[in-house]
């Protein structure tokens, strides 16, 4: 009887469960999945406890009793709950089940041991509502974080675009008044606000098409790249004391990807420089070409990083320096873009001096020349 | 003229925030000093005392709640009325401006006229808040 064969080789089932996620996820998995992190008690209780489910199942079947899906879902349910919260995926949580059920027929079938039809479809049920159970928790989770972070993201841009339009109403109030030059510092501060909620906005509209992967993927000189961001750039810096050195990038150099994407992921990278580099200093931006990568450069002089893992800066809400919430989008935005355009976003310290930020990309040919016909 | 001879520091990291804030101010003739970090206000406030900080709460390095905890801690400026200057207005973070010492909130956006109101009724009560004194501006959040 399964009962019995289940009961009597329950290590078994358990060890080779766990090995049979090795094989299919790697590694990395095992550490990530109850069934393999022996040490972390949370991810493992979930196995065992579908194997006393299914004892208790397999048991009432025999007797003729009614099966109770509920408690399975339940537990199932708190299993996928935990699962999303240790970052697995749910195809993960999904294939943890299918390996169980892989393993205990496999070794069913290697000791000969007789299952029989109902038991097998009593199996089965309880896998679907162990599956339906943890797969629903899941989503739940899923949808819950993913309005957590809209809510987030949009209190923050909230909260800048109130920051600037304050500059911006202020200065308004000055030049209505008619006591400043339409001319003068009061101007080029709305200037600047007109400028800066642009660009907000800019890189609101990025994140929401990475989100959805929305993107318009064209062939794009890197010169152009650099050519639309350095001139808003230029204004900001201007004010601060802050030197913008823009390096003349080579015309015949291309990447590939989302133009309105890639311009936002720059001039993050710009804005965050500009943020930090200490007054006077010089905020450069520049790119260089090897046969197969692009490297978009951003130096700051901001004195170094602080200590500490140089990718949380990537993290959404992470600061350089100061361990504060509300703020920081720029970089996790850039680290997507970079992502969502084949390549990747580095940070190299500069110790005493500052940091450089590298938009890594995959070189592209260019295109042909269109030839002009008589 | 509203504000003439008030002593105002103003502390904002955002360079254009600072320049308005402190062309308003000024423009009502108080006396206006201004930095972009707390460090820098710290470096100001160790030889110059004014009536009123209007002091942005989201700084890198030192915050608003972190500079004025500061201010705080030294008996000579811990008198002097602080406006938490922020584009965050949720009732929780009303509570967090008030716990963390500052006397008044103001939410960005507001106008020229609610900013300088609220600086001279500041400036004009005694040096500790009391019961029963003026009404505040309308504009703003007291405890």
């Amino acid at each position: 009887m399964l009962r019995d064969f289940v009961n009597a080789n329950r290590n078994q089932i358990l060890a080779q469960a766990r090995l049979r996620v090795i094989e299919r996820s790697g590694a990395h998995a095992v550490r990530q999945t109850i069934l393999g992190a022996a040490a972390d008690e949370d991810r493992t209780k979930g196995l065992p406890i579908f194997l006393d489910q299914l004892g208790e199942a397999l048991r009432r079947a025999r007797a003729h009793e009614k099966l109770d899906h509920t408690e399975i879902q339940e537990s199932a349910h708190q299993h996928g709950h935990d699962l999303f919260h240790h970052g697995l995926s749910v195809d993960q949580v999904v294939h943890d089940y299918g390996d169980l059920c892989q393993v205990i027929t496999n070794l069913a079938v290697e000791q000969k041991a007789s299952v029989d039809v109902v038991e097998f479809g009593t199996l089965n049920l309880c896998l679907d509502d162990a599956i339906a159970g943890a797969v629903l928790a899941y989503s739940k989770e899923h949808d819950r974080a993913v309005t957590t972070r809209g809510a987030e993201h949009l209190g923050v841009l909230a909260h800048e675009m109130r920051n600037v339009l304050n500059s911006a109403i202020l200065a308004f109030g000055s030049i209505k008044e008619g006591v400043v030059a339409i001319s003068g510092s009061t101007s080029a501060i709305l200037d600047r606000s007109h400028l800066r909620l642009q660009a907000l906005i800019d890189r609101s509209l990025a994140d929401v098409r990475l989100d959805v992967g929305l993107h318009d993927v064209a062939l794009i000189p890197v010169l152009e790249i650099l050519r639309d961001v350095a001139i808003g750039a230029a204004l900001v810096a201007q004010p601060r004391g802050i030197h913008l050195a823009v390096a003349n990038a080579d015309p015949t150099v291309f990447v590939e990807g989302d133009r309105q994407i890639l311009a936002a992921a720059v001039a993050n990278l710009l804005q965050n420089a500009m943020k930090f580099t200490r007054q006077g200093t010089t905020v450069k931006l520049g790119a260089t070409a090897t046969e197969t990568r692009v490297l978009i450069e951003v130096e700051d002089e901001c004195g170094g990083l602080p200590p500490g893992k140089a990718e949380d800066l990537f993290r959404p809400f992470e600061q350089r320096g100061a361990d504060r919430s509300g703020l920081g989008l720029g970089l996790a935005i850039c680290l997507k873009a970079a992502k969502a355009s084949a390549g990747e976003l580095h940070v190299r310290d500069l110790p005493a001096r500052g940091c450089v930020f590298t938009l890594d990309l995959p070189r592209k040919p260019a295109p042909p020349p269109v030839l002009a016909l008589p | 003229v509203p504000l003439d001879g008030t002593t105002v520091l103003i502390v904002d990291d955002d360079a254009d925030s600072v320049e308005i804030l402190g062309y308003v101010v000024s423009d009502a003739r108080a006396s206006v000093r201004t930095a972009t970090s707390g460090r820098e206000a710290l470096e100001i406030l160790a030889g110059w005392k004014p009536q009123v900080l209007l002091l942005d709460v989201d700084m890198p390095l030192m915050d608003g709640y972190q500079l004025l905890g500061a201010i705080r801690s030294n008996p000579e400026l811990c008198d002097i009325p602080a406006v938490a200057i922020t584009g965050r207005s949720c009732p929780s973070d009303k509570q967090q401006a008030f716990e963390a010492g500052f006397s008044v909130h103001i939410a960005k956006p507001f106008e020229a006229e609610a900013l300088i109101d609220l600086v001279e009724w500041l400036a004009s009560r005694p040096a500790r808040r009391t019961r029963g004194g003026p009404l505040p501006p309308s504009s703003v959040s007291l405890p």
